[in-house]
């Protein structure tokens, strides 16, 4: 039977979908649609709410688009000289950071890629064993502050020096795109390992690489955890801490206790609250279409074969 | 190449620290000056806290001899840092602007990680006139082992002792010809003809009677009504009873029959059906938006819903009502006493305790609390932030006013000149003296609006040997051992939830109130509501035992 089918000759019309197809079709375009919708609307509202004035924001008038349009939002975001202060500091913490992250992930990566890595399913069982075991909150602090790093720059950065599944994805990467028989090349001509993985290994890794500077990056952006943990001189807080601290300007119970205290601030820190959620989402927003062709190859193997 | 990719990586590593370490920098103490270094709550507006930056910090240094270094901590986390900073030994000698609930106050206390305050209160002339001035003040921060740990935010805040209010549309009630009821029969009587005789003239049956919010202040629809049929603060559900005993109200007949005459509001179609989720944003919408709908709602303040300025003058409070059995009474929070601020650690020698201590006695004073509240008088820049009222500037009362601050210290600007960390004494006096717009129909006079309004509610607060010192929410009032304090808050936490969610649902007509009753009853003895209660008389009765 399968051979008879299989032999018959198949109609030379125009391919046409049959009703179910299109049924499917237009069912899949619609709900993909609806996705589009809730996850695009927040945003546009977002913006045009940090467009808008604080009293149309409040009164419930912003849907879509800016009413009374406005940048009062913006002038007094920026006349806040912590916000760019914590701006300067979060690029900071995000450009180096990022550096050291990707440096120590492919330095570990790529070693246990290399089947001929003697004593790589041990590292690999002590690094997975951190996945599942967290040493606690007090005790990474005691460390942190025995390091004496305790309220410095450094405290941002060395403490997440590496994520343990942004390895795990990267060896994927690794053990899947450099075949052994390039390694055996290079050894015959006379390469060096640190020598391999800069010529060799590095270019053939953009798509892993994105994946890393972005996981990582937009990490470090977003962190605000260690920054208040581990800082407490101002100068040195990163933008998301003094964000939260900007938005809970608005706290309910608080402001109710002090009426005039609230009305002195109502409406401004409606539209401040968008203006700052925009200010501190750009950079992320801007980073992402350029690592995002990438990305999504970089995902995929690791995911696929991991 | 190896060594270039070395070199590379080297350097690349080395600048990265050196750029990170710069950011370290320590102050030594200048010449005699004590070096003290403070736990603070950065308020979102404010730079920096650091001298000379901050003008207040430098001008306390100057005046009391001290060097601060602070631990400054955004506002929102600051809790959260406070018990990693105490768990990991790691605090600073004074915590002028801490978060000590009454059960962290006896742990760490008990722990002698804080310092027992009393003899240095004893040296505190100002601090001790705060405690004369106020006679519950000092029970309600002395800790059963009759030490005091902390000093706290004080703050009597007139309008707020008897925040839940209930505000209707004087403007409908004059179209209809109505006046503002007095009873919970008058009331139905104008929330139905609200509904029907359309008060807003657009010819359409769009008015909403009565409304409130969720999840915000003292905006609770269901509150309010309850108080003419039995006491009701919405939160503890204790009150005192006939025989001057803590008893627990939502299982009563009176909360019973409370609940019969809100549901016989909410079957014509009086209450909101949209108030029993709605939160503060959507109420707001709706109240805001034209043609105006609300006639009346529940909220701790006017202002919390309406905002439009043609629109919020129009609501009035609704005094206390007249229930059925003539009882009429409103909710009252009288205490000034909040968290825990100002703590003195194991850390700090003599020199630093007392230098402290020194500090927060100036923090009570008049001129210390007004500064901490609106910051310098006048900073570097000429900007003048407060001043002492002048000859005919009238206090919120009406009476000749005491202080008048600018605008602009609580507005939306950044600031260096203050700390607003609120270690203050405000009582009624001092917070009634400030000097405000006496036209209450301006925004500008709404604080004085709300002094008015609540002297309606004032006559008919709970005599003092009625009321259940319940503190203002988390802390103040009574001490409870740390695991008794746990059980308390999660006994309270599944009552509130309960009885909230049954309330709603008896209004609604989702449960039945002659057939349901009993099986809410019911449920709510398996919450723990003896335990609960008896817990409270016990702490209730060994404070008065150490007076």
């Amino acid at each position: 039977m399968v051979t008879e089918s299989a032999a018959a000759p198949l109609p030379r019309t125009r391919i046409r979908e049959s009703l179910g197809d299109r049924v499917f079709l237009i069912c899949v375009t619609v709900f993909l649609t609806i996705i589009l919708i809730t996850v695009l609307y927040p945003l546009i509202y977002v913006i045009s709410s940090s467009f808008s004035s604080g009293r149309a924001v409040t009164t419930g008038k912003v849907w879509l688009l800016p009413v009374e349009p406005t940048l009062h939002g913006y002038k007094t975001a920026f006349a806040y000289p912590q916000i760019l202060r914590g701006f300067q500091n979060s690029a900071i913490y995000t450009a180096f950071g990022t550096l050291i992250n990707v440096a120590m992930t492919i330095l570990i990566a790529y070693p246990l890629s290399r089947r001929d890595f003697y004593g790589r399913k041990v590292i690999m069982m002590g690094l997975v064993f951190t996945l599942m075991f967290y040493g606690g909150l007090i005790p990474t602090y005691l460390t942190v502050r025995a390091v004496g790093i305790l309220n410095t720059r450094l405290a941002m950065v060395l403490p997440q020096a590496l994520a343990v599944w942004q390895v795990i994805i990267a060896r994927t990467f690794f053990q899947s795109t450099i075949a052994d028989e390039l390694v055996e090349a290079a050894d015959i001509d006379g390469c060096s390992d640190l020598g391999f993985v800069w010529s060799v290994v590095l270019p053939l890794s953009k798509p892993i690489i994105a994946v890393l500077v972005l996981m990582y990056a937009v990490g470090h952006w977003n962190a605000y955890f260690d920054a208040l943990v581990y800082l407490h001189d101002t100068d040195l807080f990163p933008l998301q801490i003094i964000l939260r601290n900007v938005l809970i300007l608005n706290d309910a119970a608080r402001a109710a206790m002090r009426a005039s205290q609230e009305i002195a601030r109502e409406g401004l820190i409606d539209i401040l609250k968008y203006a700052v959620i925009v200010i501190a989402s750009v950079p992320v927003m801007v980073l992402y279409p350029f690592a995002q062709k990438h990305f999504v190859k970089g995902v995929m193997i690791g995911s696929l074969k991991g | 190449m190896r060594k270039t990719l070395l070199l590379t990586l080297a350097v690349l590593l080395l600048a990265g620290t050196l750029a990170f370490a710069a950011g370290e920098g320590e102050g030594a103490a200048s010449g005699d000056a004590v070096a003290l270094t403070m736990f603070g709550r950065l308020n979102p507006r404010i730079i920096s806290l650091d001298s000379p930056e901050n003008e207040y910090t430098a001008w306390m240094e100057e005046k009391f001899g001290v060097k601060i270094e602070w631990v400054a901590v955004p506002s929102q986390e600051a809790q959260q840092k406070q018990s990693l900073l105490l768990a990991s030994g790691d605090y600073p000698e004074i915590f002028w602007s801490g978060h000590f609930t009454n059960a962290d106050q006896m742990r760490y206390g008990g722990q002698g990680v804080l310092q027992p305050l009393n003899d240095l209160i004893a040296q505190a002339p100002d601090i001790l006139a705060a405690f004369e001035f106020k006679p519950y003040f000092r029970p309600e921060i002395t800790t059963p082992d009759g030490n005091i740990y902390t000093l706290p935010h004080f703050e009597e805040c007139y309008h707020c002792s008897v925040r839940q209010k209930l505000w209707m549309n004087t403007t409908w009630l004059d179209t209809l010809g109505l006046q503002m009821p007095d009873t919970t029969e008058d009331l139905e009587a104008v929330l139905l003809a609200f509904k029907d005789q359309d008060p807003n003239g657009n010819g359409e049956a769009d008015e909403i009677p009565l409304t409130g919010a969720t999840g915000t202040w003292s905006a609770d629809v269901y509150d309010y009504p309850m108080n003419p049929f039995i006491y009701n603060d919405g939160s503890s559900y204790l009150y005192m009873n006939h025989n001057k005993e803590v008893d627990f109200n939502a299982n009563k007949p009176e909360w019973r029959d409370g609940l019969r005459y809100m549901r016989g509001l909410y079957a014509q179609g009086l209450i909101d059906p949209q108030a029993f989720t709605q939160n503060l944003d959507a109420a707001r919408a709706v109240t805001n938006t034209e043609p105006y709908v609300v006639g009346s709602y529940t909220a701790g303040h006017n202002r919390m819903l309406p905002r439009n300025d043609d629109l919020w003058p129009q609501y009035r409070a609704v005094p206390p009502l007249m229930g059925p059995t003539g009882l009429r009474q409103t909710a009252y929070w009288p205490s000034g006493v909040d968290r825990g601020k100002f703590a003195i650690t194991d850390k700090a020698n003599d020199a630093q305790a007392r230098k402290a201590m020194e500090m927060a006695n100036w923090a009570y004073t008049e001129e210390g609390t007004i500064m901490e509240i609106w910051g310098i008088q006048e900073n570097s820049e000429g900007v003048v932030n407060w001043r002492y009222a002048r000859e005919g500037e009238l206090g919120l009362n009406g009476q000749p006013g005491i202080v008048w601050g600018a605008p602009h210290a609580w507005g939306d600007t950044p600031r260096k000149d203050a700390w607003m960390m609120e270690l203050i004494f405000w009582h009624f006096d001092l917070f009634n003296g400030w000097v405000a717009d006496q036209d209450i129909t301006k925004v500008e006079g709404y604080e004085r609006f709300l002094v008015l309004e609540s002297d309606k509610y004032i006559p008919h607060v709970p005599a003092p040997d009625m009321r259940v010192p319940i503190g203002r929410g988390t802390s103040g009032g009574l001490y409870f051992p740390e695991d008794v304090a746990q059980r308390i808050a999660q006994i309270q936490a599944e009552v509130q939830t309960y009885v909230r969610q049954n309330m709603a649902a008896f209004i609604t007509g989702q449960k039945d109130l002659d057939s349901d009753w009993d099986a809410y009853v019911a449920g709510l003895d398996a919450l723990g509501v003896q335990e609960y209660v008896d817990t409270f008389q016990a702490a209730m009765d060994a404070a008065a035992a150490l007076q």
